[in-house]
């Protein structure tokens, strides 16, 4: 069971229509997949948003 | 992943003691298991389904598993349900006390060996599995698909989500809002602002757990109105029936309800019509026409609003320097001269201007409105209309006179269900007032207080950047999951229609969208077939789409089903790619299973379980593969399947 596809594509093409790097949408649809496969523990998933909302151009 | 169900084992339970192998014949694909009506299909159905997730179990739903039969009766019974993940083999059981009416979870993961206390899925599902997951793949084709077709009710949108997994993004909001506010707890705050924010953090609080109320309220709602609906629309049928069996009384209640119809709407007109001349302030007589009579007749005496205008253009012009600082000359005079004119003219069009238009002109229109007349007019319309309905209701009265339980029962749930439907519908939907306290029940309204509360918060703890930067994030996300849900949704209902066209060959009916729930092509509701029919589509379109390999579990999968459409369901069950197991009666096989054997390219399973009598037992002497317990039988193979009946003697 793993996220559909036009999840993904939808998330990658918001982020675009508003201008964020394409170093940000690799970040958080990693993240995303990683969820998806995994459980992540709190102190990693605290580190990768962090990482996530640095790159976030407002 | 693949997620299969290998059997399940029950004793001391409401229906007999069995033991079902699902493997028994060397495959788990698809599996038509056949129980005579009364045996245990629901029961089995709903602890299969508490099988895969923790329930709390009430005393009152523990005493409805225990034997019926004084002679069955045990204090102590179990459901054990046999699973595999990935070939990988655990075991869920659970355990009642129907003495001190209690029940209990062990498990047994194959890597860990024996079983423990508790309920504990394999790591590779736990994260995965979920009651309301559990709820979508295991069905009753008559009670479960009902809600993906009513407006007030999101399952068929829950499904959508669950299985192409948008709740995801949901949990990444919540993920991005978690961090947040643990940034802002850990930038402590001296003195006053620590106290601002401890306010601030209550009312949060008390924000959340109102939510949390207006949430379970909104699921409780949804499910008394799926509850009852049967009830409630066959009650109202046998009343409507019960009506027209008169035909005098029906003929004179038609006639009364016209009647009825035309005063309503008189009466509504002259109510719209009253409203409007009341609007009109000035045409008719009482004491705001006085007072607006003064009010604009003291505007007119201070000379507002013109003359406020002119003093200050008048004192701008007598300057020798502008209020720009430059000289004033004689031409930037006449160009400020000029710009004043215009400017009271455009004033004169302004609000005030209009104000005083409106009331000239409705008070020179004096006594035009007659707002006694209407009043009049109003209260005879509504005597009309009150003996109408007062008549009307004594004839349904007289006619329902054999049905006067019935008919309070069903005026009753008809008052219930309107309730909820606009809580469901309204209520919880309200925009955002600035009036609204954290007592209100709009979930809108809500969570607009929430992010008044958070930015505040964010503000006072100096957290504001990464405050600003997750709401920006979280309506991109929030952005995308609208964006899915209509596009997927659009697919699905593409992809359905496909099947529809397929499997209904004379009067399709088309889903024309899929929102909150599964809109059909011309006409509000489907009968029970129709939509489980449908139901079943969309499920299956769903489960392929979402590549999941976990078990499809249906009971009654062909229910209200016509031969063609039967036909067809066993040809969409054979092109399934994850496991199948479907509940049967006897009357369900012609054209069903009878059709499926014709196709079945998976070698599957066919298994009769029934309750253990002497006419049973001798028909099943022969049989090996067999599995026999004091009370019940469960026999394996096509052969047996196909000819056995509910008739016990007429096998």
């Amino acid at each position: 069971m793993s996220i559909d596809s036009v999840v993904l594509n939808k998330i990658k093409e918001k982020l675009s229509e508003k201008n964020q790097s394409e170093d940000l949408i690799k970040e958080l649809t990693e993240f995303l997949k990683e969820k998806d496969a995994k459980s992540i523990n709190i102190e990693e998933k605290n580190q990768t948003l962090e990482k996530i909302l640095k790159k976030i151009r407002l | 992943m693949n997620l299969n169900i290998l059997g399940w084992k029950c004793e001391g339970l409401r229906c007999p003691d069995f033991n079902v192998e699902i493997n028994e014949r060397g495959n788990n694909s698809s599996t038509f298991f056949q129980m005579p009506n009364g045996t245990g299909k629901t029961t089995t159905l709903r602890l299969l389904k508490r099988s895969l997730y923790n329930h709390e179990f009430k005393s009152s739903e523990i005493e409805e598993f225990k034997a019926k039969k004084k002679e069955e009766y045990k204090k102590e019974g179990f459901f054990e349900a046999k699973f595999a993940v990935d070939g990988k083999i655990f075991y869920i059981r659970i355990n009642f006390d129907f003495e001190k009416k209690i029940a209990s979870y062990s498990s047994s993961l194959s890597d860990e060996g024996g079983y423990v206390l508790g309920f504990k899925l394999p790591k590779e599902i736990e994260n995965i599995i979920d009651k309301e997951l559990v709820d979508l793949l295991l069905v009753d084709l008559e009670i479960d698909v009902k809600p993906m077709f009513r407006d007030s009710q999101t399952k068929a949108q829950e499904a959508i989500r669950k299985f192409c997994k948008i709740n995801l993004l949901e949990s990444l909001i919540n993920d991005f809002k978690n961090f947040k506010d643990k940034k802002r707890k850990e930038s402590s705050q001296s003195g006053n602002v620590q106290n601002q924010i401890n306010t601030e953090e209550t009312r949060l609080n008390k924000i959340d757990i109102r939510i949390k109320e207006v949430e379970k309220k909104k699921d409780q709602y949804k499910k008394y109105l799926n509850d009852t609906e049967e009830e409630y629309l066959s009650g109202k049928k046998q009343l409507d029936d019960a009506l027209q069996r008169d035909s005098q009384l029906n003929r004179r209640r038609q006639e009364l309800e016209k009647k009825r119809d035309e005063v309503k709407s008189k009466y509504d007109e002259i109510l719209t019509k009253n409203l409007n001349d009341i609007k009109n302030i000035g045409t008719y007589e009482n004491n705001l026409k006085i007072e607006v009579k003064e009010f604009v007749n003291n505007l007119d005496e201070m000379g507002l609003p013109e003359e406020e205008v002119r003093i200050f253009f008048d004192k701008i012009l007598k300057k020798t320097d502008c209020i720009c600082g430059e000289k004033l000359t004689d031409d930037k005079k006449e160009v400020i001269k000029k710009a004043m004119d215009s400017f009271i003219s455009q004033e004169e069009a302004g609000i005030i201007g209009k104000i005083k238009d409106a009331v000239r002109k409705n008070t020179q229109e004096h006594d035009k409105v007659d707002l006694l007349a209407n009043s009049s007019l109003i209260q005879q319309l509504k005597q009309e209309l009150d003996a109408t309905n007062e008549n009307i209701n004594i004839l349904n009265n007289k006619a329902l006179k054999d049905d006067r339980n019935l008919s309070d029962k069903i005026k009753k749930l008809e008052k219930e269900r309107e309730f909820k439907k606009e809580f469901l519908d309204n209520i919880i939907n309200q925009e955002w007032k600035a009036r609204d306290g954290e007592d209100t029940e709009s979930l809108l309204s809500l969570g607009e207080q929430k992010k008044i509360v958070e930015k505040k918060l964010a503000e006072l703890s100096g957290t504001k950047e990464i405050e600003e930067k997750v709401i920006f994030l979280s309506e991109i996300i929030e952005e995308a999951i609208v964006a899915s849900e209509n596009e997927i949704s659009k697919e699905i209902t593409s992809e359905c229609n496909k099947k529809i066209q397929e499997m209904f060959i004379n009067n399709p009916i088309y889903i024309n969208s899929i929102d909150k729930h599964i809109v059909l092509e011309g006409q509000a509701e489907g009968s029970t077939g129709q939509e489980a029919r449908i139901g079943i589509i969309f499920l299956l379109t769903i489960l392929e789409r979402s590549s999941i390999h976990f078990p499809l579990i249906v009971d009654t999968p062909v229910k209200g089903m016509d031969n063609a459409a039967k036909r067809r369901t066993a040809g969409f069950i054979s092109d399934l790619k994850s496991q199948f197991i479907c509940f049967v009666i006897d009357a369900d096989k012609p054209n069903f299973t009878v059709e499926y054997i014709k196709l079945d390219k998976k070698n599957s399973n066919f298994i009769t379980a029934f309750r253990r009598s002497k006419e049973f037992d001798k028909l099943t002497d022969s049989i090996e593969t067999k599995k026999i317990s004091n009370n019940g039988q469960v026999v394996y193979g096509y052969p047996f399947f196909e000819k056995f009946t509910e008739e016990e003697d007429s096998i």
